[in-house]
């Protein structure tokens, strides 16, 4: 609206943009496919928290982790504008592709991000609306505008942004932190990595061409997969925690064995897998790292729900 | 002067104007959620108190 309002352009000569971006194309601006993620592992986190949460505050828990959620994504969209322009994963979102404007995407984050965490404060409590304000700068300033175009270590020490949604779920709930909400921030922080080379490994080219250090792009693939394999045994020892330090039953310690066992099997077919073959089994594990995740968390409400 | 008379009425096609219309009834349905929610869990602390 800005543009729109500014008399001293000369209407004839100068380009003048529109906002016209569509509810949908807003809506695309919050990420929607990861904010369903931040949401369900902060809702698990709400879930697992001692307290019992009264149903209003609980569903207005999550609306705020997800409306800080979103904001974070249309600030990390409006700041990688010119990489997303570049990268065929990216172009055809809203900013780069031209159909919201980038200083209305900016407004869009900030009153976003102002509203969800003021929200929280008032609402649920003073904890969970630091640990909101604080991942939603971590992801939009230190990941976004830090991390991301200078090291390959972005995604490994950005990955404390997607870690915190249970911890801010368990917050909200508790009012209070423990060695529970860690542990689950603990999984998240070490199933990132691979999650994201797997990602980087089928989409180096983009990468490249974006000049983003990806471990791919900088180090190579025989060190990404060294490193996918690595971390995926790191996350086969981190999910076992809740049973080892008994947050959960058997129940949880056999369905989370399973599942590490087929990371890890994934992990090892990738880092034998030949040319040809690498970039669909990368693919391979991308997918089922996103089903890993969200069957972890729901083994861990499940065996909660058993037990209690 | 009214953003259509800047711009001109040309750029304002009606598939255009009918998308703002659409992004302005879902933005008014957001806040009407957001006041809803504000209004809910002051109901629910309020009785939580007198509860207390």
């Amino acid at each position: 609206m800005s543009q729109i309002s500014q008399e001293t352009l000369p209407k004839s000569e100068e380009p003048v943009s529109l906002d016209t971006g569509s509810a949908t194309d807003f809506i695309s601006l919050m990420k929607p496919r990861v904010m369903s993620l931040v949401v369900f592992t902060g809702l698990i986190g709400l879930v697992m928290a001692p307290n019992a949460m009264h149903p209003v505050m609980a569903a207005t828990a999550v609306i705020l982790i997800a409306l800080g959620a979103g904001a974070s994504g249309a600030l990390n969209m409006w700041y990688d504008a010119d990489i997303d322009a570049v990268m065929s994963r990216t172009q055809e979102r809203p900013v780069p592709s031209g159909r919201v404007d980038s200083n209305a995407a900016l407004s869009f984050g900030l009153w976003m991000s102002g509203l969800s965490v003021l929200s929280m404060a008032v609402l649920i409590n003073y904890l969970s609306a630091a640990l909101l304000a604080f991942t939603i700068f971590f992801y939009a300033v230190v990941y976004t505008m830090y991390l991301k175009r200078r090291t390959a270590q972005n995604i490994v020490i950005g990955g404390a942004a997607g870690a915190l949604p249970p911890v801010i779920g368990w917050a909200a709930s508790a009012n209070a932190l423990s060695l529970e909400p860690l542990i689950f921030f603990a999984i998240i922080f070490i199933w990132t990595p691979p999650h994201f080379w797997a990602l980087a490994l089928v989409k180096n080219q983009d990468y490249k061409t974006a000049k983003i250090p990806m471990l791919p792009v900088t180090a190579g693939d025989q060190s990404t997969l060294n490193h996918i394999l690595g971390y995926s045994l790191g996350l086969a020892v981190v999910a076992m925690l809740p049973y080892a330090l008994g947050f959960s039953g058997i129940f949880y310690a056999i369905g989370a064995g399973v599942l590490s066992f087929v990371f890890v099997a994934l992990a090892a077919l990738l880092w034998v897998a030949q040319e040809p073959q690498r970039n669909r089994v990368a693919g391979m594990l991308f997918a089922y790292s996103i089903f890993y995740l969200f069957f972890i968390f729901t083994l861990l409400l499940a065996d909660r729900l058993t037990l209690s | 002067m009214s953003d259509k008379e800047q711009i001109g009425v040309d750029a304002w096609t009606p598939e255009l104007l009918k998308q703002r219309r659409r992004r302005a009834a879902v933005m008014g349905i957001a806040l009407a959620i957001m006041v809803g929610m504000f209004f809910l869990v002051t109901v629910v602390r309020l009785s939580e108190n007198v509860a207390g």
